[in-house]
């Protein structure tokens, strides 16, 4: 499970965000919504490993999007093609397929699109899908094509209007009821707001974020309080049922 | 197998110095995923309270140079599910299996000591970390005669060989060691994590809600080391030594500075397979000489640097 890959390329697609792509070998059969933990540097500092959420698999390559944001993001972005990383891979749970026929809405949130976007490469066929995207600005089309190729209806929302709708995305979606299942990942703002909305909370899958120490259930670092007992996200997660959370 | 690394701590012979830290490895079942447990010289499980506790809210970990702090808050499923859900998978590793035990008073202590008497383990790792309540949340380690009791209890309770796990904060260690060793117990564990602190400046306020947090990994070896030195000159009991472990080189330096056994903790967040890398080194490098005479041999060659 903890491995070595080679670097395909590890470019920026936008300001502060990269796309690292990895030779699939050994292979890595991962799922929409799991995870991988990387090794960014053979040295202590930083010391942990870093969780990323699949953003595209093929027989050949693993895809992960990341945005630099500490320590770790910015030297992986240093990294270069043929470099070698260390990865723990698959970890965690991952959304489940709808079934054919079954209309869909999937809400995405600034980086939390990387797992949605895999997920819509695995939709099977007949499904109806509605996607609904936030950031805070503009961003390059590179992030959303994917949702705008694959969906039945496409939304796209800014906070300062810069592409797409002003506002924030979950102003824009009426009515959630009429959907078989819903998808999400994002800010956890955005999810607890979602989640307070969903009447049938078992059509919802959320992602969800927390910081993680090891990434298989070890530390114990990775809290969310659950509805019955705490969920421990790297294991009963990152993609949980809302039946199982509790944002009160 | 190589009977080189073999070694001998008070009553139990360990098949090799390396030990899972209590806290960093649960209850095994996710690291036997990536080797199977009997490898290992020891395993020592997550500290088990009388009662579930659930811990403390997010964030419980951060990083820092170096190092990790974590506030976990000693979340764990308490005795009965441990001895129900836990202890099944445990007492079948052919390994010497430690129950961490932790409690807020002595009693509750004692009510854990009596309930794992007929389990089949090797011995009792008490956690000293926790606030006394029956004292003002004074921490058990620090009050020498609070400790002496509890030791001297757990190890006629248990009928088990017991281990006592310090904590930095006890100051003065050769007396602590001395009236530990003199309750009965059959090494010191040293050390639990340092306390420390963070501060989020961009939100100005205290990482942790409870301030101050642990501080472990490769940042508190040399501090630790010091200690493992200080005791192994003035005191006979067995030192187990844990802290900042990452490699096979650090086992070297704990193990010349005088401590029988190690334990492996943050480390397995950053390599699960951590033990069983550095259990092939050590087989490795000891094909001629056997492990037990090289401990605390630094020593005798305090004259020799330059
Ligand atoms: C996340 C985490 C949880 C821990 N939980 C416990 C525990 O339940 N009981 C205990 O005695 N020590 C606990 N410890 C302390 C470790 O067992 C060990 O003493 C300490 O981390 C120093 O070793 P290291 O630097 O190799 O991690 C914990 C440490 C960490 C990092
Ligand atoms: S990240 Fe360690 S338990 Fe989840």
């Amino acid at each position: 499970m903890f491995r070595e890959f080679e670097i395909v390329k590890n470019i920026s697609i936008d300001k502060d965000i990269f796309v690292l792509k990895l030779k699939n070998e050994p292979y890595i059969k991962g799922l929409p919504g799991q995870f991988a933990m990387i090794r960014i540097n053979n040295s202590y500092d930083p010391l942990l490993l870093r969780p990323f959420s699949f953003y595209k698999i093929s027989s050949d390559t693993i895809e992960f999007l990341y945005q630099v944001k500490g320590k770790g993001t910015y030297l992986l972005s240093k990294k270069r093609e043929r470099d070698r990383l260390r990865i723990l891979a698959p970890l965690g749970t991952n959304f489940p397929l709808p079934e054919k026929n079954e209309k869909i809405t999937i809400i995405g949130g600034g980086m939390g699109i990387a797992p949605l976007s895999f997920l819509l490469d695995l939709l099977p066929e007949g499904v109806k899908i509605y996607s609904f995207i936030g950031f805070y600005t503009k961003v390059s089309k590179k992030l959303w094509k994917n949702f705008e190729e694959r969906s039945d209806y496409f939304l796209i929302t800014t906070e300062d209007g810069s592409i797409g709708e002003r506002g924030k995305i979950l102003d824009f979606i009426e009515n959630l009821e009429e959907f078989n299942r819903i998808y999400a990942c994002g800010p956890i703002s955005m999810l607890k707001e979602l989640w307070k909305r969903v009447e049938d909370k078992s059509k919802l899958y959320i992602s969800l974020e927390e910081r993680m120490g090891c990434g298989i259930g070890i530390c114990l670092g990775c809290i969310f309080p659950g509805k019955e007992r705490n969920l421990h996200i790297c294991k009963d997660g990152p993609v949980v049922s809302g039946v199982e959370v509790n944002f009160e | 197998m190589n009977s080189n690394l073999k070694i001998q701590v008070g009553s139990l012979v360990f098949k090799n110095p390396i030990l899972l830290a209590s806290g960093t490895s649960g209850f095994g079942k996710e690291i036997s995923q990536f080797y199977p447990l009997e490898i290992l010289g020891g395993f020592v499980t997550k500290s088990i309270t009388l009662k579930p506790k659930k811990g403390n809210p997010p964030p419980r970990i951060w990083e820092t140079y170096c190092g990790l702090l974590n506030s976990i808050g000693l979340e764990n499923p308490g005795l009965e599910e441990f001895i129900y859900y836990e202890m099944p998978f445990l007492e079948k590793i052919n390994t010497n299996i430690f129950v961490s035990i932790a409690g807020e008073s002595i009693k509750e202590y004692q009510e854990l000591a009596k309930n794992l008497k007929n389990l089949n383990i090797s011995g009792i790792e008490i956690n000293l970390s926790c606030p006394n309540v029956d004292r003002g949340g004074i921490q058990f380690g620090l009050d020498p005669d609070i400790l002496y009791e509890l030791t001297k209890s757990i190890v006629k309770i248990s009928q088990k060989p017991v281990w006592v796990k310090l904590s930095p904060e006890v100051g003065k260690i050769i007396p602590v060691v001395n009236l530990v060793k003199d309750a009965g117990a059959e090494a010191v564990v040293i050390f639990n994590t340092f306390l420390g602190l963070a501060i989020d400046w961009k939100e100005r306020k205290p990482v942790f809600k409870r301030i101050f947090a642990g501080l472990s990994g490769p940042a508190i070896k040399p501090l630790v080391l010091r200690y493992i030195w200080e005791v192994y000159e003035k005191s006979s009991i067995p030192i187990i030594g844990c802290g900042g472990i990452m490699e096979f080189g650090d086992v070297m330096e704990y193990i010349l500075a005088g401590a029988s056994l190690v334990e492996i903790g943050t480390a397995n967040f950053i390599n699960p397979n951590i033990g069983k890398e550095i259990i092939l080194e050590l087989e490795n490098y000891f094909k001629e000489e056997r492990i037990e005479d090289l401990v605390g041999l630094a020593h005798k060659r305090k004259e020799v640097s330059l």
